[in-house]
């Protein structure tokens, strides 16, 4: 067993060595004031990053990579609406690179690297790793301030470690494939710390944008120029175009209000907040098929996709200086204010207009010499006829090479690069999105203007791949026995939860909190069903609060199976963190391993908690606002318990993930004592006679001294139990004592006859003594 | 196809997709009308751009077989694990330990560890530490988060139950590790782990970390992997496992049970505390955030600083006294970037740090640095970053002597500078 782990972790190793010399710290002109992370895609130095890290270091500066050198880098083209952006390093000959994925293919649970330069901690330049999972694909994480910058309209939301300085570099697979673009994460109550959540640019979207970066353009985003809503009640909703521009290529192709939407470039409509994440992905002037449902007859159409302005926030006017044309002994004129337009280095006002056709040029160059040399893995044959021949030509006879941008070619997306061949004449070339190693995907002669003869046509929809496969085949049914949870909040607490389903007749457990006080309690099912629930019973011991919902439910958690659940054990916490998931999407799967199991003193703030007996103590960050009542389970699917309330441990002072066991959930539900809790078996009736030890204790030093013995009565119970002078109390009963104050509190709760435990140290050695206390007034 | 046409206006569109050719007579092609075009599916290469059908075997993180290995490494580690608590209340000094001196504690009100609220939490534990047996006669090391004031009482449980009474000797504030004490009977050997050597950590493999912080008799695990080396300066290794006051003291290990580090809490601004905050609890901020530090106890500096601290000294970081920048530097160039980067002119000037000013009294003022100097050696290793300089002085504390080899007028001097802690 040790050797299957040890070789599954050299394997790890290996791919981490093999990737992290793609992998570049993004600094602007002066490394010492921060910056974030990116990686190169070609030899010659292309990489990608974020745009909200050149946005900040400015259009050039320096990179470090893993050799330990800082390298120059200039800007070429930025995405802002994306948040994506492509720089060049100069300084050598050959950079190492790494390739890009298909993000289409993750499902939660698949493992994945994260690489970047969290909190600017590699001095060295070596880029910080972490290991974690997928959580949750496609989803939605709104742009800056309800803007359209920024967007990560179809994220990867994973749990590997995501905190400032990891912005722009890289997500992997653990076979080394790039399939994200980390960038962003939910933070909260402790400020820009990383709390198990973070996003990430899926790599077939930077894929789709990768042609309009390369021709150093500001990219822009699709609109359709029409909006969606849903129509009727999850999960048999439609999406209908709720409002459509009259000019809009769908309204010319015949679309119209109250139409439903089927699918658009090749992908199922099945709700209104899918479409808008779908269409952030597409960069503006594509086209795709759209296909629609009007008067019960199916209608499809291509639709060339129009461009989403950015709103360039406008800037007071600055008063400013004439430059003195007389001489010194006269006056400078006064400043004069006059309006100046916002600085917009990245073109946001003038977004899609190349700006720097000579870096473009030289790009075009490059990117042509590399596929005409079949650099690739494998060298593709020359091709008989027309293409073939101009394939032949050395790239030297090539002129007016430009990259003209993204497309959308054979259903996916490409580099179109225009130029111009002694015989040939002007012509359209169309590559794959592999920079590394470029292959031609579709090219056609042009005519003088530079329009190409022929177009790709917008292919209908690929053949559809293959459902994604889960790693874990019991993921499915936990996503359907776990539910969100919406209710009202109060201030600082949420109003909403998750819960999981624990029998087929509709009762649910959840956490604890305000929102179950709420008289509109709802709870989402996984298809979207929104169903009433009542609180049918709660339980302070346990925090936590049984409901009732008023339909059946198949796929339900089996809270007798109590799986045994040992320190190390992997497990996985379904729930619905940030509330990021919302009607039938997903809930956030985080994997992590069972810490402890023990009891624990819990508080909110600085309020203890009544919450008794042991909890499940996890490494999987689940203490976060919507993940209690979540389901803690193990890798068969089993339960292992309930995600408990936000709670800071009272021994660490710290947020604590922890779960409430099955086997204390299943007693709170089948009305049996509960392990652990209460005041079990203590039999007869309190003894309120006043309690003697014998003990005194050294007080003129005041209250908040040392508890030193100073003398012990002869024969009294502390004497008989060995008590000496000198000695110092260090607990009573199990209480910690650590002062005059503390050691006479517990003194007094003893109990006549009851045999308590004092810890007393004596010179080098600590003590346990039994003392059974007299009834004070007794011999 | 249309890049030039601004944003919002339709007018200035040459012409988009498909509009040259009925649209309806593409449906269903698969590949491009008109002649000398390539059909797509001959040229579309088998490569890493074809959309595959199949999806390849993706590995998953959550190894099957790494649970009973996980256990097996703590069962190796678990004899020099040991649980520490303090007692008594902060101000008064326990006089028969070594070490106390009155102006440890400026004044009390609250427990030994819960001086003042820090960063990320609202209101400290009061719970145990944890702590590691390093040596067969009793020295435990510790994490200094766990001892900001010196308590006046402290106690070791073993793993087997045995309780003593424990002594602080030394603390080391540019680790964030102290030394306790405890007389071990005689006959009596305590187990002493095994430590990796640094040079054969990497990135990527397991990493296990112990703490008995939550009052729990057996360590409670928190794993992940070890996700950098040589940080903070070169002093600690880098992990995503959660590293918190539940662990701070305590081992983070390898799957075979050997010791890489001890759990502290770290922050590349370590130095002089802001107000209000003690020095050690910089970096308590990022626990559990999955960056999280282990101080290697193996290495060449490990027992150097090892015999400082059975001394009972503290060690303080070094500092020297002046600002410096680089010699080589020019506006947007920074030492260490690549050949090409560099002007085709040599340098006259040698690649070191020109020292700018120098404090009155300081430790450089002391040893006869002057501004205009240009350090080109310190402690005979290379310094031509203000980076490369932290990282050569982290080796060194308060109170070390270190040559330099200076610059000055065209002739190289060797002068020595003894560190002065940083206030």
């Amino acid at each position: 067993m040790l050797a299957e782990v040890r070789s599954a972790q050299a394997r790890r190793i290996a791919v981490i060595r093999q990737v992290i010399p793609a992998v570049v710290c993004v600094f602007g002109p002066n490394p010492a004031a921060g910056g974030g992370a990116g990686v190169l895609l070609s030899p010659d130095g292309l990489a990608v990053t974020n745009f909200h890290v050149v946005a900040a270091t400015g259009e050039h500066g320096l990179a470090g990579l893993s050799d330990g050198r800082l390298y120059p880098w200039k800007l070429v083209g930025v995405d802002p609406g994306g948040d994506l952006a492509v720089i060049q390093l100069t300084g050598r000959d050959a950079f190492p690179y790494a390739s890009l994925g298909d993000s289409d293919r993750l499902a939660p649970g698949d493992g994945v690297l994260a690489m970047g330069n969290p909190f600017a901690l590699a001095e060295d330049y070596t880029p910080s790793v972490s290991l974690g999972i997928v959580s949750g694909v496609h989803r939605y994480q709104g742009g800056e301030g309800g803007s359209n910058l920024l967007v990560y309209g179809d994220a990867i939301q994973v749990d590997s470690s995501i905190n400032p300085g990891n912005s722009g570099g890289p997500l992997f697979t653990l076979d080394g494939k790039v399939v994200g673009i980390n960038g962003r994460a939910s933070f909260a109550e402790r400020g820009r710390v990383n709390v198990g959540l973070g996003y990430a640019i899926p790599s077939n979207q930077i894929a789709n944008f990768l042609g309009d970066l390369l021709a150093t353009r500001t990219c822009r985003h699709a609109t359709l120029d029409a909006t969606f809503r849903d129509q009727g009640p999850a999960p048999r909703s439609r999406v209908i175009c709720d409002a459509l521009d009259r000019e809009s290529a769908l309204a010319r192709a015949g679309l119209q209000l109250g139409d439903r939407l089927i699918s658009v470039a090749g992908v199922p409509i099945r709700t209104a907040n899918q479409l808008a994440g779908l269409i952030t992905t597409l960069p503006a002037g594509w086209t795709v098929e759209v296909v629609w449902e009007s008067g019960g007859r199916q209608r499809r159409a291509a639709i060339a996709l129009d461009a989403l302005p950015y709103k360039v926030p406008p800037r007071p006017p600055v008063p400013r200086m004439r430059p003195a044309t007389r001489p010194a002994t006269q006056p400078a004129t006064a400043p004069v204010p006059a309006a100046r337009p916002y600085p917009d280095p990245f073109g946001l006002a003038t977004a899609g207009v190349i700006r720097n056709p000579a870096l473009n040029q030289r790009l075009a160059q490059a990117l042509l010499a590399r596929a005409l040399s079949g650099s690739g893995a494998a060298a593709e044959p020359v091709q008989s006829g027309a293409a073939g021949a101009w394939l032949a030509q050395p790239a030297a006879t090539f002129s007016h090479l430009r990259i003209e941008g993204s497309a959308r070619v054979a259903g996916g997306p490409a580099i179109e690069l225009s130029g111009r061949q002694p015989q040939r004449g002007p012509f359209v070339a169309w590559f794959d999105t592999d920079l590394a190693h470029p292959h031609l995907l579709a090219y056609s002669p042009a005519d003088a203007s530079g329009r190409p003869r022929d177009v790709p046509a917008p292919q209908a929809a690929p053949a559809p791949a293959p459902a994604v496969a889960y790693p874990l085949a019991a993921i499915p049914s936990l996503l359907r026995r776990t539910v969100k949870i919406r209710g009202a909040g109060i201030g600082a607490e949420v109003g909403y939860a998750s819960g999981i389903i624990i029998s087929p007749d509709g009762d649910v457990l959840t956490a604890a909190g305000v929102y179950t006080a709420d008289p509109n309690l709802k709870v989402v099912l996984a298809d979207g069903t929104v169903v009433p629930a009542m609180v049918w019973r709660r339980s302070d011991a346990l925090q936590t609060v049984w409901l009732k919902i008023p339909v059946k439910t198949p796929d339900y958690f089996n809270l007798s199976a109590q799986p045994r659940g040992r320190p190390g054990d992997w497990v996985l916490a379904v729930g619905n963190p940030f509330q990021v998931a919302q009607g039938p999407e997903p809930l956030s799967i985080t994997a992590g391993v069972i810490c402890a199991r023990a009891a624990i003193g819990l508080r909110k703030r600085l309020q203890d908690l009544p919450l008794e007996g042991d909890v499940l103590l996890v490494d999987a960050i689940v203490a976060n606002p919507g993940a209690p009542g979540g389901a803690l389970v193990d890798l068969q699917g089993d339960l292992l318990g309930m995600v408990g309330k936000v709670a800071e441990s009272r021994a660490t002072g710290t947020r604590i993930n922890y779960a409430i066991p099955a086997d204390a959930l299943d007693a709170f539900v089948h009305g049996r004592p509960i392990p652990g809790v209460g005041d079990q078996g203590r039999p007869g009736v309190p003894d309120v006679r006043p309690a003697q030890t014998g003990i005194r204790l050294f007080t003129l030093a005041g209250n908040r001294t040392p508890a030193f013995v100073d003398a012990v009565v002869p024969g009294s119970p502390a004497a008989q139990a060995g008590l000496a002078k000198d000695d110092l109390l260090l607990a009573i009963a199990g209480r910690e004592v650590r002062h005059v104050a503390d050691a006479q509190k517990a003194l007094a709760g003893l109990s006549v006859g009851r045999t308590v435990t004092i810890l007393v140290k004596r010179g080098n050695s600590v003590l346990t003594l039994s003392v059974t206390p007299r009834e004070k007034g007794r011999p | 196809m249309i890049r030039n046409r601004s944003s919002g206006c339709r007018a200035g569109r040459r012409w988009r997709w498909g509009a040259k050719l009925p649209y309806r007579g593409l449906i269903g092609a698969a590949c491009l009308l008109g002649i000398g075009s390539l059909t797509l599916a001959q040229t579309a290469p088998a490569g890493p751009s074809a959309r595959g059908l199949a999806r390849p075997e993706i590995p998953s993180m959550l190894d099957s077989d790494l649970p009973a290995v996980v256990r097996a490494a703590a069962q190796v580690i678990r004899p020099s694990v040991v649980t520490i608590e303090t007692f008594g209340d902060i101000g008064f000094a326990d006089p028969t330990a070594p070490g106390n001196t009155p102006g440890n504690a400026p004044g009390g009100g609250r427990g030994p560890r819960s001086p003042q609220p820090m960063l990320g939490l609202a209101e400290p534990g009061a719970g145990p530490c944890t702590g590691l047996i390093i040596s067969p006669d009793g020295y435990i090391i510790t994490s200094t988060y766990n001892f900001l004031r010196r308590p006046q009482v402290i106690t070791i449980t073993l793993a087997d139950g045995t309780q003593y009474v424990a002594h602080l000797l030394g603390r080391d504030d540019t680790r964030g590790v102290c030394l306790l004490k405890i007389n071990v009977p005689a006959g009596r050997e305590l187990a002493v782990p095994t430590l990796v050597d640094p040079a054969d950590l990497k990135v990527g493999q397991w990493a296990i970390a112990l703490g008995v912080g939550y009052g729990t008799a057996t360590p409670a695990v928190s794993v992940r992997i070890i996700s950098g080396l040589k940080r903070i300066f070169g002093r600690a290794v880098q992990t995503d496992a959660r590293i918190s006051p539940a662990n701070y003291g305590g081992p983070l290990i390898d799957i075979e049970g050997r010791v890489i580090g001890i759990c502290v809490p770290l922050s590349p601004q370590a130095g002089p505390a802001p107000p209000g905050m003690l020095a050690g609890a910089a970096g308590v901020g990022w626990y559990d955030s999955g960056v999280g530090f282990a101080v290697p106890l193996a290495g060449a500096d490990a027992a150097r600083w090892f015999d400082k601290l059975k001394a009972g000294q503290d060690l303080r970081p070094g500092r020297m006294g002046v600002l410096v920048s680089p010699s080589a530097a020019e506006p947007g160039e920074m030492p260490g970037a690549g050949p090409a980067t560099r002007p085709a002119s040599a340098h006259p000037v040698p690649a070191g740090l020109i020292i700018r000013q120098v404090q009155p009294g300081s430790a450089a003022a002391k040893a006869g640095l002057q501004p205009g100097d240009i350090m080109t050696a310190v402690a005979g290793r290379p310094a031509a970053s203000l980076a490369e300089l932290k990282t050569v002085l982290a080796h060194y504390v308060a109170g070390d002597t270190i040559p330099l080899t200076v610059r000055r007028g065209g002739k190289n001097l060797s002068l020595s500078i003894t560190l002065e802690p940083a206030e």
